[in-house]
């Protein structure tokens, strides 16, 4: 195997890159990450294979830089994660993703599966040891393997291990530096059925007493609640209802807290620096912009820890497996329903929880569509237009605010659908799912998680969106408009502005000039000047609406005292007529629930897809949706008397 | 003993796969739903097998292409 380490290194410590690079390689669910976490905790962080689409983690340990490779069922199958294994004992990877041995992590509770892996592993002829693991599982379930026998027809070292009672861990690191290259007489591995008779080979002479049935009766009854096709899903969104219940209560408190933390930053910043351009850039464009960002961790960080319990638990591949039918319909595999869920909280960690969609294109539809779904950020706006629609009409309010949230269900799913018949073509791939022992979940892995995850959010969107929201800041910031200066009886020229009307900050901006530019555009909506700068400052975040709106027509910016929202409610055009009837209000209202206009969502859409293209279409078809919807809602609403 | 598709056994039936065909044939195999091996249905809508002590979910698009030899 022609091996290389020339390309790709994301780990440029030399301290480090005198270690050898251990890779853990096995099939899912068998503890791989489990055990990665046992070698390493907090000394880890998540990257991309070069040259892939798949992300493994890479951490240290005190005697080896360890890989937990993607997990794979086989390195023959057509499988993106298959084909990044593969590379990477290939050596076509890069020196971070090139191993010097390789770890065989073995499920002791189904070792016959794994050993059809295990045979393909160890035919690299790379040094290779293996982790017997799940050990404490096979003993209670009856198991007693021979470990020395099965090491003799390995060819290699076995540690029986426990990754979550970090038994045998410590054994299994001191193997590393000693690990040879396989001295068995294997199978050849492209061989099924010669395969086949080693495998039950080895398993005869390790595991020497015949191991009993599965007799799981209490699996077999939880199955059958967790899997009924009504129960099954009555008891998903029950416990998807418990997850955001979790979320709302318990994020809003950190939440606030940052925002406390960075608006005190900016005040005393604002305090302590000299006015000009450099303190309105740090306070409002730096200090604003990262508050902007990390206010969305808390979210991340509860959702993904709620996650990470409930994928060990065994339940989140049940739930996945019973949404399935449902979502398949639309061409989105059951995984979906999680990143789906997520969504109407917020599109950002919504857009990071597709990893565990496994298909690249399934996962790519649910990036595309997700942000169409109801976030949190829409409320104000919700609130706001439908107050000035229904006023008077609670009970009708109620159904269209019910409304709003069908229709951007109904949005996502049908692009998602036209998605997998033009741009994303092919199949799903049909559901075919290991269904995981239950089991009480990790504190320790749920917790290691969400610093995986958060780190990831920080480092990599956190840069990208704060550039962002700067550049939207200085674009809704200046130019500055003029001072008005007082009239003296020696300067008879500036006499004149002092009878001009104050001129609108926002109004004068760049995003503000754009807004009245681009009115011609949203003109067949129903939408003045005022409106289309609104509509356009909001693609920073939605909930700008109201704010810009305050500012722009009630001359005030605090969104929380009900007259400015009366005064916006009430404003008038530059022709005296209302800015909003009910068909300019119906039609901003359904252009809200479906437009894309938040930048950090584009920015971890990019990130997550792989590239812009994949950000700039979901802009583009998500506006362009926006735009004909709202249209057609202004229509429909002015024939109707509107 | 009848040889038969995955799809048309019923709970709690055992038997022994003889053959996997179509596009995830390779993967099917990989997951343990291999020649020789012995499956029992743990629910049959959605399909839910135990093979050795590993559960295998499968959507009823694949069910129809294991061919099973029912042994009980």
């Amino acid at each position: 195997m022609e091996r290389s380490k020339s390309c790709g290194d994301a780990d440029h410590n030399p301290a480090n890159m005198a270690r050898p690079v251990v890779a853990l390689v096995g099939q899912p669910n068998v503890g791989k990450t489990t055990l990665f976490n046992a070698l390493c905790g907090l000394r880890s962080q998540t990257a991309n294979i070069p040259g892939t689409t798949v992300d493994a983690r890479t951490g240290t340990c005190s005697d080896a830089r360890v890989i937990d490779l993607p997990g794979t069922w086989g390195l023959d199958l057509n499988q993106p994660e298959a084909e990044a294994v593969r590379d990477c004992l290939g050596g076509h990877r890069g020196a971070t993703f090139t191993p010097d041995v390789l770890v065989i992590v073995l499920d002791a509770a189904n070792l016959a599966r794994s050993l059809h892996l295990a045979v393909q592993v160890l035919s690299s002829g790379m040094p290779c040891v293996a982790a017997l693991n799940m050990i404490d599982v096979a003993q209670r379930r009856g198991l007693q393997i021979d470990p020395s026998k099965l090491a003799s027809w390995l060819g290699c070292e076995v540690i029986p291990t426990s990754a979550r009672s970090r038994q045998g861990v410590d054994e299994l690191r001191a193997t590393f530096s000693r690990a040879k290259e396989s001295t068995a007489t294997l199978p050849d591995s492209t061989d099924p059925s010669g395969t086949s008779d080693w495998v039950d080979g080895v398993i005869r002479e390790s595991i020497p007493t015949p191991p009993p049935a599965d007799q799981d009766r209490f699996g077999d009854r939880l199955d059958a609640a967790f899997t009924h096709p009504l129960l099954g899903i009555v008891i998903f969104l029950a416990v998807m209802g418990g997850v955001f219940w979790t979320i709302f209560e318990f994020a809003g408190i950190p939440m606030d807290l940052i925002e406390l933390i960075f608006g005190h930053v900016g005040g005393w910043l604002a305090a302590v620096l000299p006015d000009g351009a450099v303190k309105d850039l740090i306070v409002d464009g730096i200090v604003g912009g990262l508050a902007g960002t990390v206010v969305f961790l808390p979210q991340i960080l509860i959702l993904f820890f709620l996650i990470s319990l409930l994928e060990d638990t065994g339940y989140l591949a049940r739930a996945a497996f019973v949404m399935d039918r449902v979502l398949r319909k639309f061409g989105l595999p059951g995984q979906a329903f999680v990143p789906m869920l997520s969504a109407h909280a917020c599109a950002i960690p919504a857009i990071m929880s597709a990893r565990l969609v496994p298909d690249r294109r399934d996962r790519l539809a649910v990036i595309l569509v997700a942000p169409f779904l109801s976030c949190a950020a829409r409320l104000p706006v919700y609130v706001l237009l439908i107050g000035i629609l229904f006023a008077e009409q609670p009970v009708l309010a109620g159904l269209v605010f019910v409304g709003a949230y069908v229709l951007a269900i109904m949005a996502a799913l049908l692009s998602a659908l036209l998605a997998r018949r033009t741009l994303i073509k092919g199949a799903a791939r049909p559901m075919v799912l290991e269904l995981p022992a239950y089991q009480w979940p990790s504190l320790r892995s749920a917790i290691l998680t969400c610093w995986d995850r958060g780190w990831l959010f920080i480092r990599k969107a956190g840069t990208v969106i704060l550039g962002m929201v700067i550049v939207l800041w200085w674009l809704s910031t200046y130019p500055k408009p003029p001072e008005p200066v007082q009239a003296t009886n020696t300067d008879t020229s500036i006499v004149a502005q002092d009878d001009a009307a104050p001129i609108n900050p926002m109004a004068w901006s760049f995003a503000g000039r754009i807004g009245q530019g681009v009115q011609p555009i949203f003109e067949p909506l129903g939408w003045d000047w005022q409106l289309s700068v609104g509509v356009m400052t909001s693609f920073a975040a939605r909930e700008v609406f109201v704010s810009t709106m305050a500012v722009l027509v009630a001359g005030g910016d605090d969104t929380d005292d009900p007259q400015v929202l009366k005064r916006i409610a009430t404003a008038r055009r530059d022709d005296g007529q209302p800015m909003f009837t009910a068909a300019s209000a119906a039609s901003l209202l359904v252009f809200f629930v479906l437009a894309m206009q938040c930048l950090p969502t584009l920015a971890v859409t990019a990130r997550e897809a792989g590239g812009w293209k994949w950000a700039a279409l979901q802009f583009g078809w998500m506006s362009g949706v926006a735009w004909f919807a709202a249209w057609i809602t202004w229509l429909i609403v002015t024939w109707s008397g509107g | 003993m009848t040889t038969t598709t995955l799809d048309t056994l019923g709970l709690g039936a055992t038997a022994t796969i003889t053959g996997t065909s179509g596009d995830d044939a390779a993967l099917l195999r990989a997951m343990g739903l291999r020649e020789g091996a012995v499956i029992t249905v743990r629910r049959v809508e959605p399909c839910i097998v135990s093979a050795g002590h590993a559960r295998v979910g499968l959507s009823t698009v694949l069910t129809p292409t294991i061919e099973v030899a029912v042994t009980a």
